[in-house]
């Protein structure tokens, strides 16, 4: 953990928690780890922000959960992807795209 | 589909909390172990894995409380909690919270009790189909000799005919019959005659078999009626082979034709049979009959009455004895009214007066729970500065304060709503027959729903209320040190000032409304009816036509019955009459002439009662004799007839000459089936037939046979026995009954009640008014008191030690109850002055109700203001006196 890392964006999260669940079912740690993982280390969840943030999505039916037993023996919370949830992430994902090449033109602009 | 699971979610928090609780514990839980490992795999000791972990998580309940927020279960949660946290501090002082739920009991039970009357009696519709358009018809004069409200007419009936602003309209006439068949005994039964048209204007026709027909209502038709349910029941126990069966009222057989359905009454709850009116156009003399219709859709009452009265002067050409000049003279108008109006009557100012007052009442009660709540806020100032200096956030504050007054007012509603259910079990027997629709009064629905939206805004009020007094407490200020040492802070003690002269005042109207009222009772009660009520019985005894034919047969069992009644013991006099006074409208008011003076043409003819008593009755009644004799029974032999005329009927239209020797007849000049006149042997004092507080109208006595001159017969085969005894006449109604059953077998005994319960009807009305404002009064003079007395003893608490200063100074206990009791005089006196005020203010609403004295009756004020300021200055004693008894060093100690 250096310097390097940080918050994701305000909003953002809801997109990196169902991109990260359309790889594999996930529990709460698991997603933090994965999502620092994929990110190089850059992006980093703050838990005060991913456990709403699973429970709104949740209340949106996007995510799913249920408590499964871990390879190490444990009994954990898993989230999992509905249906909703994947046509959510190609939505969400699309929306951002464009927000980022939006943000990108309008810095190139000056 | 997409909300299904936050509702799920949100209920699941709610009902299984605790389950969701530890998911979210063990899933944290998972979450720092996982964490604590990595450090550990990363070569941290595991105690210092651990800490690494619990720092990068972050505060658990944090995060927890951001969980449940998003729950949204959250208010729901915090709810219960303010609420069992208001229970808990209601439970700590049980003395404020029940002074505090008696008050609220109190003024909204009397509401509810109110509305509950209002209710009954003037919003819920009458019990007959679209009752809505229903209206009574009838006429107005500009007063004089007419009465003011002037019934319909069968002539006006035909003169409206072609009125297009009622679908229907009908005619009914209310009276009394002797019910005879071989079925049951005797019986003496309300009847209502009516026209054919009444069954289409109520829109109700016969549970069984059918209404009048055509034919019926003609004059000369087959005597037919319609009897009611409860008759049919009890009389006939429900034989359904009803319909065809005679009956005999009043000597004439009549066929029953129909059954009504049950729960079916008009006019009134009495009335157990319905017969055809059958007008004749040839004789449209009848009068005094009261007019009902339905209106077309859309049509106002107000509309019909122009209507009508455009069509009135046709009556002119309808019978030939009303000269146009009449209509001209009395200012005659139609007056159409909601029927509702009619039933309700007299009744609607008292009620919506009386509303007024409990609604001050309840306001009296509140501003006492406010005040109570004001001080209970003073004195949590200390608490609520250490919880807003620990993080409590303000607007949580005011949802537990106003989960406080929530609880009040709803334990204070239900315990108000349990006493007007209660008040409204008992007001049948409490109120006088004279309230109408007393059966429909009830606490249903729609009481309840209005009680809980004033208990709602009342209850938002009080919660609010002391947070807004506790809005600028600053925690630091606060805690600084001793709040009570310093002088009491203004602003509050305005406040609190301003609650109690605000009660003063209200309960000062409520004083001067009830004491109005009472005065006019009393005013009421001293009139002199003109007649002497104690110790007088009276009965009717009717005789039917089919077996006492003619005038003679009936003069002779009226005398027969009051001899043998006067050989009674205890009876010192009996006598007998048509009717009553004040015992319902008497419906024989009728134009009356004077021999050698002609009413000049186009000129209304006087109208004067025509009644009809026997020799021992004027003695029984205690009406005296002011010239000439009283009736003898040899009267009845005269060539001409002999009769008596009241002092009004002397000295308006006799007068100058000598009424002795004068001759009177009713009737109307010229008019075919002219009476002839009768000389005038004698003059009685008047009497208030009508009502107790309208002036009496003029009254021709005639004796039961009156040859040649008038057909009193009809009139004297109903009569009214009157029986003056020595002392409480007991036994004397089983004696009467059983005389009579030996005169004859058949004959019913009705109506049995003293004379004093005759007057006391009348009364009903005021009665009524009367003991719901005295009611109110007191209640809210007793909450008043004890506002004033709640608040000095604050105020003079809290000024206990400056006072302990002050005696520590030389002032005497003397100057110091001095300076207490003149505060709280100070602010009695300026309850009173604004109340009085307010009340004289407020006059218009109060004089439908009075009789005999102005709203703004000096005695009334003058007396009001004394209790007033008595109980002000008993209020004020005690806590004064307390004040003089500091021990000024224990005082300076005080804390």
């Amino acid at each position: 953990m250096g310097e390097s890392s940080a918050e994701p964006l305000r909003g953002t999260i809801d997109l990196l928690i169902l991109r990260t669940l359309s790889l594999a079912p996930m529990h709460g740690w698991g997603i933090t780890q994965r999502i620092q993982q994929l990110s190089d280390g850059v992006l980093e969840v703050n838990q005060g922000s991913l456990y709403p943030a699973l429970q709104r999505l949740e209340q949106k039916e996007w995510i799913d959960s249920d408590w499964q037993v871990t390879d190490n023996n444990r009994r954990a919370k898993y989230y999992r992807l509905t249906p909703l949830g994947r046509r959510a992430l190609g939505a969400e994902t699309e929306s951002w795209r464009r927000l980022v090449l939006a943000v990108e033109q309008l810095l190139r602009s000056t | 589909m997409r909300g299904t699971k936050r509702v799920r979610m949100w209920l699941r928090g709610l009902v299984a909390k605790r389950s969701v609780e530890r998911e979210l514990d063990e899933e944290m839980r998972f979450h720092i172990e996982m964490e604590a490992a990595k450090h550990a795999r990363a070569g941290h000791p595991p105690v210092e894995a651990r800490r690494r972990a619990a720092i990068a998580f972050g505060g658990i309940e944090d995060h927890k409380e951001a969980m449940r927020e998003g729950r949204g279960a959250r208010g729901v949660e915090r709810l219960v909690s303010d609420l069992r946290f208001a229970v808990r501090q209601l439970r700590k002082t049980p003395g404020f919270t029940a002074a505090a739920v008696l008050t609220l009991a109190l003024g909204i039970g009397g509401n509810a009790a109110v509305v509950s009357v209002v209710n009954g009696v003037l919003l819920r519709p009458l019990a007959y189909p679209d009752a809505g358009r229903l209206a009574s018809i009838g006429h107005r004069s500009r007063g004089g000799d007419l009465p003011e409200r002037v019934p319909h007419s069968s002539a006006a009936h035909v003169a409206y005919e072609t009125a297009r602003s009622f679908e229907s309209m009908a005619l009914y006439e209310t009276w009394q019959g002797s019910l005879t068949d071989r079925q049951a005994a005797p019986e003496w039964v309300d009847v209502v005659t009516a026209t054919r048209s009444l069954f289409d204007v109520l829109r109700v026709q016969p549970a069984l078999g059918r209404a009048f027909s055509e034919e019926e209502d003609r004059r000369g038709g087959p005597r037919v009626a319609v009897i009611s349910h409860g008759l049919w029941r009890q009389r006939y126990g429900a034989d359904p082979g009803i319909l065809g069966r005679v009956l005999t009222l009043d000597g004439v057989d009549r066929e029953v034709i129909g059954v009504m359905p049950e729960g079916f009454a008009f006019p009134s709850r009495a009335p157990v049979m319905w017969v055809p009116m059958r007008i004749d156009r040839s004789d449209l003399s009848g009068f005094n009959t009261p007019g009902i219709g339905r209106l077309r859709p859309g049509v106002t009452p107000e509309q019909a009455t122009m209507e009508l009265t455009a069509l009135l002067p046709r009556i002119t050409t309808v019978v030939d004895f009303i000269p146009a000049a009449v209509l001209r003279d009395t200012g005659l108008r139609t007056e159409v009214r909601p029927y509702l109006d009619e039933v309700v009557g007299n009744v609607k100012p008292a009620l919506w007066a009386l509303w007024a007052m409990i609604g001050l009442v309840l306001a009296i009660a509140c501003v006492n729970v406010a005040g109570l709540l004001l001080v209970r806020a003073e004195a949590r100032r200390r608490e609520i500065a250490l919880r807003l200096a620990l993080g409590a956030e303000r607007h949580h504050l005011l949802a537990q304060s106003l989960a406080e007054s929530g609880i009040l007012l709803s334990l204070g509603s239900a315990v108000g709503i349990l006493f007007a259910w209660l008040t409204v079990r008992v007001l049948p027997r409490l109120a006088p027959s004279s309230l109408p629709r007393i059966e429909d009064i009830g606490v249903d629905g729609t009481v309840i729903a209005i009680t809980m939206c004033i208990a709602a805004v009342v209850a938002f009020l009080f919660g609010v209320v002391p947070v807004a007094r506790n809005r600028r407490v600053a925690p630091a200020s606060m805690l600084g040190g001793s709040d009570r040492s310093g002088t009491t802070d203004t602003r509050s003690g305005r406040l609190r000032h301003t609650l109690v002269v605000a009660q003063v005042a209200m309960a000062t109207v409520l004083l001067v409304g009830s004491g109005l009222v009472l005065r006019s009772f009393q005013k009421l009660r001293g009139v002199d009816p003109g007649f002497r009520t104690e110790n007088v019985m009276t009965f009717r005894i009717a005789l039917p036509s089919a077996r006492y034919a003619d005038a003679q047969a009936v003069a002779r069992f009226h005398y027969a019955m009051l001899d043998r009644i006067r050989a009674m013991p205890d009876v010192e006099h009996a006598g007998a009459t048509g009717q009553l006074p004040l015992a319902g409208y008497s419906s024989l008011i009728d134009p009356v002439r004077v021999e050698g003076r002609p009413t000049p043409p186009g000129v209304m003819p006087a109208l004067v009662e025509m009644r009809v008593a026997t020799p021992g009755y004027f003695e029984a009644m205690g009406i005296p004799l002011k010239a000439g004799r009283l009736l003898e029974r040899s009267d009845t032999d005269r060539k001409t007839g002999a009769v008596l005329v009241t002092d009004h009927v002397a000295r308006s239209l006799v007068a100058p000459r000598t009424p002795l020797g004068a001759r009177v007849a009713h009737g109307l000049d010229g008019v075919t089936g002219e009476r002839k006149f009768s000389d005038v042997v004698g003059v009685v004092g008047d009497v208030r037939g009508v009502a107790l507080d309208k002036a009496p109208i003029g009254a021709i006595y005639y004796a039961m046979v009156n040859r040649d001159s008038v057909d009193m017969d009809w009139l004297a085969r109903s009569m009214v026995y009157a029986v003056k005894t020595t002392m409480p006449p007991a036994t004397l109604i089983s004696s009467v009954r059983r005389t009579l059953a030996e005169m004859d077998p058949q004959l019913p005994l009705a109506e049995t009640r003293t004379l004093a319960s005759v007057v006391d009807a009348a009364e009903g009305g005021m009665r009524f008014s009367m003991v719901g404002l005295a009611a109110a009064a007191l209640v809210g003079l007793f909450m008043g008191a004890i506002g004033l007395y709640g608040v000095l003893s604050y105020v003079t608490a809290q000024r206990t030690r400056e006072i302990g200063v002050r005696m520590a100074l030389g002032a005497t206990p003397g100057t110091v109850r001095g300076s207490v009791l003149r505060h709280g005089l100070v602010v009695a006196g300026a309850g009173l002055a604004i109340g009085l005020a307010a009340a004289v203010s407020l006059r218009r609403l109060a004089t439908p109700l009075l009789y005999g004295i102005t709203p703004t009756d000096p005695l009334t004020l003058v007396a009001v203001s004394l209790v007033l300021l008595l109980v002000g200055a008993l209020a004020t004693w005690l806590p004064a006196r307390r004040a003089a008894r500091l021990d000024p060093v224990r005082a300076l100690r005080w804390e």
